[in-house]
């Protein structure tokens, strides 16, 4: 956000508009886990929400025009449901006259667009074969031309760039250039945890354009981190996660939070996290604490982090284990192509699943598989006198 | 065990036929089929074991005996079999053997028919049985590996990851949570299809959509031209009727004489100019008539002078008649006012008790001061009174916690016997202290004596050490000697023969003795210096213990401590814990006694004030008239009352006040108007009514004034009756006038030319408001079009009937249109009702969500499989590994015979750990199963597993004959040539082999080997050629 230029406009009309990005509607949420039924209708409906809201600000801000960057519907999702709510959302707007400008960096993606939807005359795609620039007027006194910019380096490689060029009294023009990408409207998976939403630019005549963040998301992801010490118990853990959801600030347009912790630690809770089902009861209980009044938290992972997250750093206790340790080091050397081999070899393979496990298998961490193998083995090899008995 | 001989008598095979066995080494035995062999081999397992209960299932067996050498030396075997005619010397025939039993069992050991037949004597049917292998006593044998512990954990590891992975998804990929999960992403992947579908149906929907715009476009269209074209119709008909009627009108004015000027409403006027002529005639004559009658009426006058002398005061009298009628009423109210206001304030009086005047009320203060000052006075006597009750309470509940604490504390102090309570914790501190410091010298005196002890054992293991052997000191004695000579003897060389080896003699003599004195120092000096310090210790310790155990006794006193120093401590402690509890309840009661007389103060304060304000109050109370016994309650209740007298009495004075002042205005008057009447003519006496006087007086000056107003009504009527007259007949003359101006005006001499005159004037004035009124109609029927022109050919040619025709059909086609666009339009609200139920259909979304929740398990299933593999073969490698390293020793013997009979193709055998399956591996490291082999290869790997079982068993101590029938028919030259050489050097290695075939190149494949076969006679057909070989028997 902090690319645009910081010179002053000597004079020049108020110009107001809001930039999102990635609406992505009807996209679903990755990596939600199993929710409660009134959970996941919002969840299911997050984007359609989120755009719903950020329509809603364009409307209370009075703003002159609304800039939509990136995919705003999934490519991949057939579905009509997205683009029917983004002509319906840029409808609303058409009533107030105002523009929105959609720039989806690559224009071959609106070769999937339903030929029955047809967009308002408020909408401008920008792209080849379609608008090059867009002008915004009010009462017949041009405010800004607005144009898409080239893509800078490190920037999202959906995300082009905007330039908005505003009329000065002098006949001349100022040039303002809008390369920060506000993240998108709403977060999809676990990565993008905090509030989402879009930015309100104004852009006054004596001053500096100003920047407002508007969070619009009402699902919000958020990942934690908490210690676990030898001394502590269930419940002592418990509170301590209430307290850390308390202490975080939230927004209003928030209706769920998403929550992910990572534990790190040893002793018996940190070994009791392993096991799913306290797991599963420990989130349960920190749902009925509602720690956020008003918001649903729903813990959608619970993991326990050693350390390292190398084999290496399991402590093996004999001449088997260490056997054990090293073949499974010595197999997964090559990580890329462990995986495919683990498959080549096992009875799946030519079996029905085999291409579907073998697409699962390549989104796989093999580092990941091999720590959590070797934690397994370990934990059989680990009670010799259990297993003899 | 070696079998010797074999004697058998089988009716029909063999009879007395005995064959003679080396006892090692290879016996091959070749025979034709129906030879006997087998005969011969059930014969040899028969006699060792029994014979089958039924007999041989060929009935040949019969009786015989074997002859076996055994450590216990040679012996021989009898039996028959059961129901055999043939009957052997020594046998019985009840299956029973006649030779020594134990020797027998020495050196079967244990060996039953079954595995006998499975191992020693087998046919080639046996060879093809794999089961045959795979019985317990067998199996010890082969699958004998030896878990131990690493094993075991490998099993139970293996089969944990087998149990997960399986939960996973099978082997047969049929069932599992993988399983499940991908089928229930192939559904919903389905379902997503078929709802995506709708997006073919939304193209479809939205076509449809699009056409019917364009329909409803065309038919906007279609409705506008007809609209149009039935416009222009309806303004033709709506121009056509004012058009034709100015044509007419136009048309008759043509023909009308022009008459510029006639006076407006000509007719009329001269009308009214006549009627009015007529009518100021007749007034004129009717008003003369009158002035003659009113002139009558004036001159007669008859009035009375009396009365109009005293009209005007009779009148002032009359005028406020009304006015003195409600003085009377108000009078009465008033007098009525002070009669009930009386009787309220008795009423009043008697509520507030006896002894209440109307005086006594007035002297009391009631004003809103005086009630201030009486709630104020009540409100702090009450608020005295609450306060002392609750400070009442509060010392009650303090002294009842006082009195408990102090009784609970009087009981515990009982025990101090009089004693004080900081004395006794002081006393039981320095008992405590005490008690720590005995502890603590005991403990120092455990400490020294445990010091001492192992000083003492120190010193014991130092003597030893600091003993040297005799022969130490022995040899140290001669060097020491030896150095004295060698020195003395240097001093005499040195002296007598030379320095030089005088000083070499002497420097050896002072070498041996150093170094006898240094050894002793290395060995003995340390060790007496740490025993030297060892004493040293000891007796500092002994010394310190001592006077240690002079302090405990000093502390104890004569008496020692009864009971553990510990236990005595804790009691000490306990007891200081105690006293300080009590010294705490101690305070606490002090405490509460200043806390109790603290109250006892503020509820003495509070009883003074309490008196302070009952004072006050009884003395206002007093002072307000009321007894000083009366409650505050009903002081303010009784305080209400008297404001209530006090308010009602001076309501009565009031009331008393106006009803005096009305009394005397009313008693004024009624002397003034009496005074009046008095002077009237037929004046009235004493006692009439002053309102009905009044009322008789407005009837007569009622009537004066009538008959005055009356006069002079009459001569005014009479000066206007004249006037009047007067301007009548001026009036006549003046329409006279008008009429003959208005025959002028109208060009007519008389009456009737006027009226033809008027006649024309009106008519044409009327075909001109017609052609106006026409020419209005017709610009208001083109006001409205103003895009339509007026054709005069169209209007000429205009055909009302055809018009209206036109006109309806026109209707009929519009009414068809708009019909038609309704239902357009709702289809088209139709079409768009259903694109957007697909629009907003969130079937898609939910089937998309739950899509992602299966993907997501998915993801988390393929990691838990991708672990659950990784770590299966992981310990499958370690398995492979402890399986090669662990296997029996008899089946490593086997696969070095398998090698053999097989040259080298097949170099291992091993079983997989827990399992009973054998695994071959050939020369390129292939795994196979043993039912994976062809039948030749099968029978060499049962062959020499059986040979390698058979040497495991010798080295047990079991060491039987092997009894092979043909079991290498099967095999190809090369193996069979192999397998011979195998059983050749085997039998060379002590084991009886007794090998038969029919065969005959197998028997001379044995005979090339050395192994001179014996030639079985063919019972059938004997040949010649036999007699010439080695025959048996």
């Amino acid at each position: 956000m902090s690319s645009l230029t910081q010179e002053p406009i000597p004079t020049m009309d108020s110009f107001r508009c809001i930039h999102a990005s990635r609406l992505l509607l009807d996209h679903q949420l990755h990596g939600t886990g199993t929710l409660a039924a009134d959970v996941r209708n919002v969840v299911e409906d997050a984007t359609f929400i989120g755009f719903e809201k950020i329509i809603d600000a364009c409307l209370v801000h009075e703003v002159d025009c609304l800039l939509l960057a990136g995919e705003s519907i999934d490519p991949a999702n057939k579905g009509l449901r997205g683009p029917a709510a983004l002509v319906r959302g840029i409808q609303r707007l058409a009533e107030r006259d105002i523009p929105v400008i959609l720039d989806a960096g690559d224009s071959n993606r609106w070769s999937n667009w339903p030929p029955g939807l047809r967009f308002p005359p408020n909408a401008h795609r920008l792209g080849t074969g379609f608008e090059s620039s867009v002008s915004i007027a009010r009462s017949g006194r041009l405010l800004a031309t607005i144009t898409a910019a080239e893509t800078p380096s490190g920037a999202h490689r959906d995300i082009t760039g905007w330039q908005i060029q505003l009329p000065e009294a002098h006949g001349t023009t100022r040039t303002f250039p809008l390369h920060d990408d506000p993240g998108p409207a709403q977060g999809i998976d676990r990565n993008a945890t905090g509030s989402h939403g879009c930015v309100l630019l104004e852009f006054d005549g004596d001053s500096a354009p100003r920047q407002t963040v508007i969070a619009t998301a009402p699902v919000r992801w958020e990942s934690f981190e908490i210690s676990v010490a030898d001394t502590m118990s269930r419940d002592d853990l418990l509170q301590e996660m209430a307290s850390i959801l308390e202490r975080t600030s939230r927004k209003p347009c928030e209706k769920v939070w998403l929550v992910g912790w990572n534990v790190s630690g040893d002793g018996e809770l940190a070994k009791a996290l392993l096991e799913a089902r306290f797991c599963d009861e420990l989130a349960a209980d920190l749902a009925e604490l509602v720690p956020l009044p008003g918001i649903s938290v729903h813990t959608h992972s619970l993991r326990v982090q050693t350390s390292s997250q190398s084999v290496r750093s399991i402590k093996v206790h004999d001449e088997l284990a260490t056997e054990f340790v090293a073949r499974l080091e010595e197999r997964f050397a090559r990580p890329t192509t462990a995986l495919q081999e683990c498959l080549m070899h096992s009875a799946l393979r030519a079996g029905p699943w085999e291409m579907k496990m073998e697409t699962l298998l390549a989104e796989l961490d093999a580092g990941e598989v091999a720590h959590d193998a070797c934690r397994m083995a370990m934990h059989w090899f680990g009670a010799p006198e259990e297993l003899s008995s | 065990m070696k079998l010797t001989e074999i004697q058998i008598d089988c009716p029909g095979v063999w009879r007395n036929l005995t064959l003679p066995v080396p006892p090692t080494g290879l016996s091959v035995f070749y025979g034709p089929n129906e030879a006997g062999k087998t005969t011969l081999r059930q014969f040899i397992a028969g006699v060792l074991f029994g014979f089958p209960p039924t007999g041989d299932q060929s009935g040949h067996i019969g009786a015989g005996s074997l002859q076996i050498e055994v450590a216990m030396g040679t012996h021989r075997l009898y039996r028959t079999a059961p129901g055999s005619p043939a009957q052997m010397p020594g046998s019985n025939a009840d299956d029973a053997v006649s030779a020594p039993a134990a020797a027998l069992d020495e050196s079967l050991k244990g060996i039953d028919r079954q595995l006998f037949d499975r191992i020693f004597a087998t046919g080639l049917r046996g060879m093809t049985e794999l089961d045959s292998l795979s019985g317990d006593d067998v199996a010890k044998h082969l699958f004998a590996i030896s878990l131990g512990p690493t094993g075991t954990r490998l099993m139970e590891a293996s089969r944990r990851v087998e149990e997960r992975r399986a939960l996973l998804i099978d082997p047969l990929q049929k069932e599992g949570e993988l399983v499940s999960l991908f089928e229930r992403q192939d559904q919903l992947t389905a379902r997503l299809n078929e709802i995506e579908s709708a997006q073919r149906r939304h193209g479809e929907w939205s076509q449809r959509r699009d056409q019917l715009e364009r329909e409803i476009a065309d038919l906007r269209k279609r409705l506008a031209g007809t609209g149009e074209q039935l416009r222009g119709h309806e303004f033709l008909q709506s121009v056509w009727g004012p058009w034709d009627r100015i044509r007419d009108c136009r048309h008759e004015l043509d023909g009308l004489p022009e008459i510029a000027e006639f006076p407006e409403r000509g007719l009329e006027r001269l009308e009214k100019l006549e009627s009015e002529i007529a009518a100021a005639a007749e007034c004129r004559d009717r008003l003369l008539a009158e002035v003659r009658h009113i002139h009558d009426e004036v001159m007669n006058p008859a009035e009375t002078a009396a009365w109009r002398s005293h009209a005007a005061a009779m009148r002032g009298f009359v005028e406020q008649r009304d006015w003195l009628e409600g003085l009377a009423q108000r009078r009465q109210e008033l007098q009525q006012n002070v009669f009930d206001r009386e009787n309220e304030f008795v009423l009043a009086c008697d509520q507030l008790g006896a002894g209440w005047t109307a005086s006594r009320v007035e002297s009391a203060d009631v004003s809103a001061a005086a009630q201030r000052r009486l709630w104020g006075t009540a409100e702090s006597f009450l608020s005295a009174l609450s306060r002392r009750r609750a400070i009442k309470r509060k010392c009650r509940r303090i002294a009842e916690a006082r009195r408990d604490l102090k009784e609970s504390l009087a009981e515990s102090l009982h025990d101090l016997d009089g004693g004080s309570l900081d004395a006794a914790l002081n006393l039981a501190r320095a008992r405590f202290v005490e008690l720590n410091r005995t502890a603590a010298l005991r403990l120092r005196e455990v400490e020294l004596v445990e010091r001492l002890e192992t000083l003492g054992q120190h010193r014991d293991r130092i003597v030893p050490q600091l003993t040297l052997p005799k022969w130490v000191y022995f040899v140290l004695g001669i060097f020491a000697f030896m150095g004295v000579i060698l020195a003395g003897w240097g001093l005499v060389a040195g002296i007598a023969v030379s320095g030089i080896a005088g000083a070499i003699y002497a420097m050896l003599g002072i070498t041996c003795g150093g170094l006898a004195w240094g050894l002793k120092i290395q060995y003995e000096g340390d060790a007496e210096m740490r025993l030297g310090e060892i004493e040293t210790a000891s007796i500092a310790a002994a010394r310190e213990l001592q006077t240690l155990r002079d302090s405990i006794r000093r502390v104890d006193g004569n008496e020692p401590p009864a009971g553990d120093a510990s236990t005595l401590v804790c009691q000490a402690q306990d007891r200081i814990g105690e006293l300080v509890e009590l010294s705490a309840h101690q305070r606490k009661l002090r405490g509460m006694r200043q806390h109790l007389a603290a109250c006892r103060k503020k509820l003495a304060t509070a009883e003074r004030e309490a008196g302070t304000a009952r004072q006050n109050w009884n003395e206002l109370i007093a002072k307000l008239g009321f007894p000083e016994a009366l409650a505050v309650d009903e002081a303010l209740a009784a305080w209400q009352r008297l404001a209530v007298a006090a308010e009602r009495l001076s309501a009565l004075k009031l009331a008393q006040r106006e009803a005096h002042a009305v009394n005397s205005i009313w008693e004024s008057y009624r002397q003034r108007i009496a005074e009046l009447e008095r002077r009237l003519p037929q004046g009235g006496g004493e006692g009439v009514e002053l309102l009905d006087v009044l009322s008789a007086w407005d009837d007569q000056l009622i009537a004066l004034e009538r008959g005055r107003e009356d006069r002079h009504e009459l001569r005014s009527r009479l000066r206007l009756k004249r006037r009047e007259a007067r301007e009548h007949e001026k009036r006549l003359e003046n329409i006279k006038v008008q009429r003959n101006a208005l025959f002028v005006q109208g060009g007519g001499a008389n009456r009737d030319e006027f009226e033809e005159r008027s006649r024309l004037f009106a008519r044409r004035t009327f075909l001109e408001d017609q052609l106006h009124d026409a020419e209005r109609d017709l610009d208001a029927a083109c006001a409205g079009h103003g895009d339509l022109a007026l054709v005069e050919e169209d209007l000429e040619s205009f055909e009302p009937r055809q018009n209206s025709e036109c006109i309806e059909m026109l209707r009929l086609e519009l009414a068809d249109l708009e019909s038609d666009l309704a239902r357009a339009f709702e289809q088209l609200g139709g079409i768009q009702r259903e694109i957007e139920a697909i629009e907003t259909d969130s079937q898609g979304t939910k089937v998309r969500f739950e899509l992602q929740q299966v993907e997501d398990q998915l993801r988390t299933r393929a990691r838990d499989w991708a672990v659950c593999e990784s770590a299966a073969r992981t310990i499958d490698e370690l398995r492979r590994d402890f399986e090669r390293t662990h296997q029996p020793q008899a089946l490593a013997e086997a696969a070095k015979f398998l090698a053999r009979m097989t040259c080298q193709k097949y170099k291992n055998l091993w079983t997989p750990l827990g399992e009973r399956r054998l695994i071959v591996e050939d020369d390129r490291g292939r795994s196979f199963p043993v039912q994976s082999l062809s039948r030749g290869t099968r029978e060499q790997l049962l062959l020499a597993v059986r040979m390698a079982v058979v040497r495991e068993m010798a080295r047990q101590g079991i060491s039987l004959p092997v009894i092979l029938d043909d079991v290498i028919v099967n095999f190809d030259e090369e193996r069979a040539a192999a397998t011979v050489a195998l059983l050749v050097e085997l039998a060379a290695q002590g084991q009886q082999v007794l090998f038969f075939t029919c065969h005959k190149h197998l028997a001379q494949l044995f005979a090339t080997q050395g192994i001179e076969p014996v030639w079985l006679p063919n019972h059938s057909e004997p040949t010649p050629e036999r007699d010439e070989k080695r025959l048996a028997g």
